[in-house]
């Protein structure tokens, strides 16, 4: 320490002062950059508390305000998706042209409409600002008469539990419990 | 020689696959193959693909491996089980009930089955499980239209069935204990359902997407559910023995096909039971994956009937008195004119009123004791 600022070569100490320096203004440098983007980040939550939030409960599907992160669908694309699925959805007319070997198990006709019905909930679960439209579609679903029993049955407890994650105390509201009894008995062996 | 055909009167109602019209390249070696590394020990014949017995085995130690436990009344009363489950109890739930995997190509009939023997002394003769009959129709659902009939060359791939317990009933219908010749295995006399044969097919494994050689979580568990499903027909005795299936109500999405159970513990509702318990306990699957499960277990629940209207007599009380009914009127018809007989005639109205009187009648716990000796 002692020889540390000492004149036997300046042109060291010179090195040892710039250096100095330098580190310095890199740390001051730092510190600036950080500031600005953590303010960036303020503004974002604070717009989305005092707003953004409410609209996603309430009318998500009409403008959501934060864009889909990554791997989220976006409205249009769930849209499209959940019209497609009411399509692709099997009938019972459709079952019912079935052998009886068809049908001893879970049919491949159910089967993919399993795979139907989990984009939709995997959608919905990576963006909850679909919450709105999926339960839109899940009334849809739920009260198809043309539908098989366990479709609508699924979709019966999958609109409650929508229901029933944004707060919604309802063990059934008075549509759900419209339904036939045998969709209710399915619907309960979901759990909430 | 014994015709084999003429003993197959329960087949349908377990659906030993009629259709299935596949052949499957015979394995290497033809010595008998046991799996150790898993707790569920099954022998395959050799027509039974290595790597169908190899996503089997790596389905059920999967599935052995999940850490739940369900302390469910419900679920252990179907199962037949006390107290916690575990996955691991499961699994040996499953060892005592299949036990024999058999290839799809299999076929009952003179060359896959035999007669072992023609003189057999079966437990509780003379008593089998009622043939389903379709039930009543109801005042919203008037009728029940028959299901399409399965035709010899249609394209449905078989997924599984319990071959044992068919060969096991319609042997000792006809007082015959039947056997299969197993590729590989060599014959095996069906002394009781428990011998535990499954026969699998391709159907099983095309649950099975695979990506990256991985297998899908969601596909294992169908699979491990569709073996509980199968396992269970191994159980019962006399009028339970078997756990055949009942024809589906009217009103009901499979109307007419006996793809339903009215009973509380049969194959729909462990396929059920066990289908749920892994859906919701399987920390390894997505929200996609578990909502496929659910569908799935579903449908099995769906096939269980609570309740249903069934007549008062038993159709085979309904037949004799419809027979006594026609006989009564030729009678009278050639100018029979005993009071004796006039009397039993003019009472047949009422008694065919009393049996064709319907009843509601709610489904019960069937008694799951394995028939037969091993």
């Amino acid at each position: 320490m002692k020889k540390f600022f000492s004149s036997e070569n300046p042109y060291r100490d010179l090195i040892y002062i710039s250096t100095a320096v330098i580190f310095i203004l890199g740390i001051v440098l730092y510190k600036s950059s950080l500031s600005v983007s953590g303010t960036s980040e303020v503004e974002i939550s604070e717009g989305a508390d005092t707003s953004a939030v409410t609209k996603t409960s309430e009318v998500a599907n009409e403008s959501p305000e934060k864009a889909p992160e990554k791997n989220q669908m976006n409205l249009q694309s769930f849209r499209d998706l959940t019209v497609s699925a009411q399509e692709k959805l099997p009938t019972l007319s459709q079952i019912r042209k079935l052998t009886l070997e068809e049908v001893h198990h879970t049919p491949e006709l159910l089967r993919t409409a399993g795979l139907i019905l989990s984009q939709v909930a995997q959608a919905l679960h990576d963006n909850e600002n679909l919450a709105s439209e999926a339960a839109s579609f899940y009334e849809g679903c739920y009260s198809r008469e043309d539908l098989p029993s366990s479709i609508r049955g699924l979709c019966l407890a999958d609109h409650r539990n929508i229901r029933l994650k944004w707060g919604d105390r309802a063990e059934w509201t008075s549509h759900e419990a419209q339904q036939p009894a045998e969709i209710l008995r399915l619907a309960e062996a979901i759990p909430q | 020689m014994m015709r084999l055909n003429s003993y197959l009167t329960y087949s349908a109602f377990l659906l030993c696959a009629l259709a299935a019209n596949f052949s499957f390249a015979q394995s290497a070696g033809s010595s008998i193959k046991s799996t150790t590394k898993s707790q569920w020990r099954f022998k395959a014949s050799n027509d039974v693909p290595r790597e169908q017995q190899e996503i089997l085995r790596q389905d059920i130690e999967a599935f052995a491996k999940m850490p739940f436990i369900v302390n469910d009344e419900t679920f252990s009363k179907v199962m037949g089980l006390e107290g916690e489950v575990k996955a691991k109890d499961l699994v040996n739930w499953l060892s005592l009930r299949a036990k024999i995997l058999i290839g799809e190509s299999y076929e009952m009939s003179e060359k896959d089955s035999y007669v072992a023997s023609s003189g057999y002394n079966f437990q509780y003769p003379g008593i089998l499980p009622d043939i389903p009959q379709p039930p009543l129709a109801s005042e919203n659902s008037p009728s029940v239209e028959p299901p399409p009939a399965d035709s010899e060359n249609s394209n449905v791939i078989t997924i599984m069935s319990n071959i044992g317990v068919s060969l096991y009933l319609n042997g000792k219908e006809n007082g015959v204990l039947l056997g299969v010749n197993m590729p590989g295995l060599g014959k095996i006399p069906v002394t009781s359902p428990r011998v535990g044969i499954l026969k699998i097919g391709r159907g099983l494994f095309s649950m099975g997407r695979t990506k990256n050689n991985t297998l899908e979580i969601d596909s294992s568990l169908m699979r491990v559910a569709t073996l509980f499903h199968e396992a269970r027909h191994s159980d019962g005795n006399r009028k339970s023995a078997g756990f055949l299936h009942a024809i589906c109500p009217a009103g009901h999405d499979f109307a007419g096909y006996a793809a339903c159970d009215f009973g509380l513990n049969g194959s729909y509702s462990v396929g059920f039971q066990v289908g749920k318990a892994a859906a919701e306990n399987c920390a390894a699957c997505t929200v996609a994956q578990r909502e496929a499960l659910r569908l799935d277990y579903l449908d099995s629940y769906s096939r269980v009937i609570l309740k249903q209207e069934v007549t008062a007599g038993t159709s085979d009380e309904l037949d004799t008195l419809y027979t006594l009914k026609d006989n009564c009127k030729m009678l009278l018809s050639y100018g029979a004119n005993n009071s004796k007989i006039v009397a039993m005639c003019e009472g047949l109205d009422k008694r065919i009123l009393k049996a064709e009187a319907k009843q509601s009648v709610e489904a019960k716990y069937l008694d799951a004791t394995p028939e037969g000796k091993l």
